[in-house]
């Protein structure tokens, strides 16, 4: 890896858990995290940051806590707050890559609209039960809303309702690292959309394109407007 | 035409827990069709009335049929269609 990239990883959950230990033993100088939730017993089973006496603990503050453990000399800043719009553009200034592993679409969609209009190249993930999806997007190519244009209105499941299965997380937490290395090291994952699904043990890589469509790629987007990310089912 | 339709986990519900179903059809809106017969309720968590719902995306083998002919992709005997919703947990 060359230079010292700055990173910003929003959300220190599931997928946090096992991309932040596995990129910092990879050589990573400055991180930055950002997570307004507190360690709960149900997260334990897959938020392999946290141990039992975590429970009831900043979630961003812990995983630093844990993470310095394994390398006493990185650079980690700490935010114990939710990602939103109006600090969105702020929280991207001078970083090299933002990654995502945020537990709602609403999140998932403020940042790759964040990362687009700062220029910053995103990896995001998402999952639920037994399966999840990881990609990489930079700026220019296609993004999260030519794979998936808008936040549902409705019938979402998220972890919280529906559950997650903790190895599911490791293996998108880890692809999400491997896509991040992969941005850092100038090879960027262009559009790859990577499905795992461990009840099949199958993973499988499609590519997205463009959508000439896409709001965000057509300049639409301009801004960061809170109303545009709460959906109803947003959360 | 007999094709196969990998399932998501969030749908398997509708399908009895299987994650490939068979399926008929000629085109991605017959395949629909035929899965919502023999699994009701299913293309309405895929489609609303303006086509495929904006947070679902179907490919035909490894092609978003959003670059192909959207609901009127054609399909040949043996392809694959996968449905890949959006998801949401970390």
């Amino acid at each position: 890896m060359s230079g010292d990239p700055r990173i910003l990883v929003v959300g220190v959950g599931g997928l946090g858990s096992p991309l932040l230990s596995t990129l910092c033993r990879s050589g990573l100088e400055r991180v930055t995290i950002v997570d307004e939730d507190l360690v709960e017993q149900s997260n334990l089973h897959r938020q392999t940051l946290y141990v039992e006496s975590d429970v009831g603990r900043p979630k961003a503050a812990t995983a630093a806590r844990s993470l310095r453990r394994i390398r006493p000399e990185l650079h980690l800043e700490v935010i114990e707050g939710r990602f939103v719009p109006n600090t969105a553009l702020d929280l991207l200034k001078g970083q090299d890559l933002v990654i995502e592993g945020a537990d709602n679409l609403a999140t998932k969609f403020l940042v790759a609209d964040a990362a687009a209009l700062a220029g910053v190249p995103a990896v995001q993930a998402g999952v639920v039960r037994w399966s999840g999806w990881a990609w990489g997007s930079v700026p220019g190519e296609a993004c999260l809303r030519c794979l998936f244009e808008d936040i549902p209105a409705d019938r979402m499941e998220t972890c919280a309702a529906a559950g997650v299965v903790g190895p599911v997380v490791g293996v998108l937490g880890g692809l999400q690292a491997a896509l991040a290395l992969r941005v850092l090291r100038g090879d960027p994952p262009r559009g790859e959309l990577w499905h795992y699904d461990a009840l099949k043990s199958s993973i499988r890589r499609t590519r997205v394109r463009r959508r000439t469509d896409c709001s965000l790629c057509r300049g639409e987007i301009r801004d960061l407007r809170a109303e545009r990310y709460t959906a109803p089912c947003a959360a | 035409m007999a094709v196969t339709v990998r399932i998501p986990t969030p749908l398997r519900t509708l399908t009895g827990g299987q994650d490939e179903v068979a399926a008929e059809g000629g085109t991605i809106a017959d395949v629909i069709d035929n899965l919502e017969a023999n699994h009701p309720g299913i293309k309405e968590r895929l489609c609303d009335d303006k086509g495929v719902r904006r947070f679902v995306n179907i490919y035909a083998n490894e092609e978003d049929i959003r670059f192909l002919d959207n609901l009127q992709t054609t399909l040949n005997e043996g392809d694959t269609v996968s449905i890949v919703p959006a998801i949401a947990g970390g």
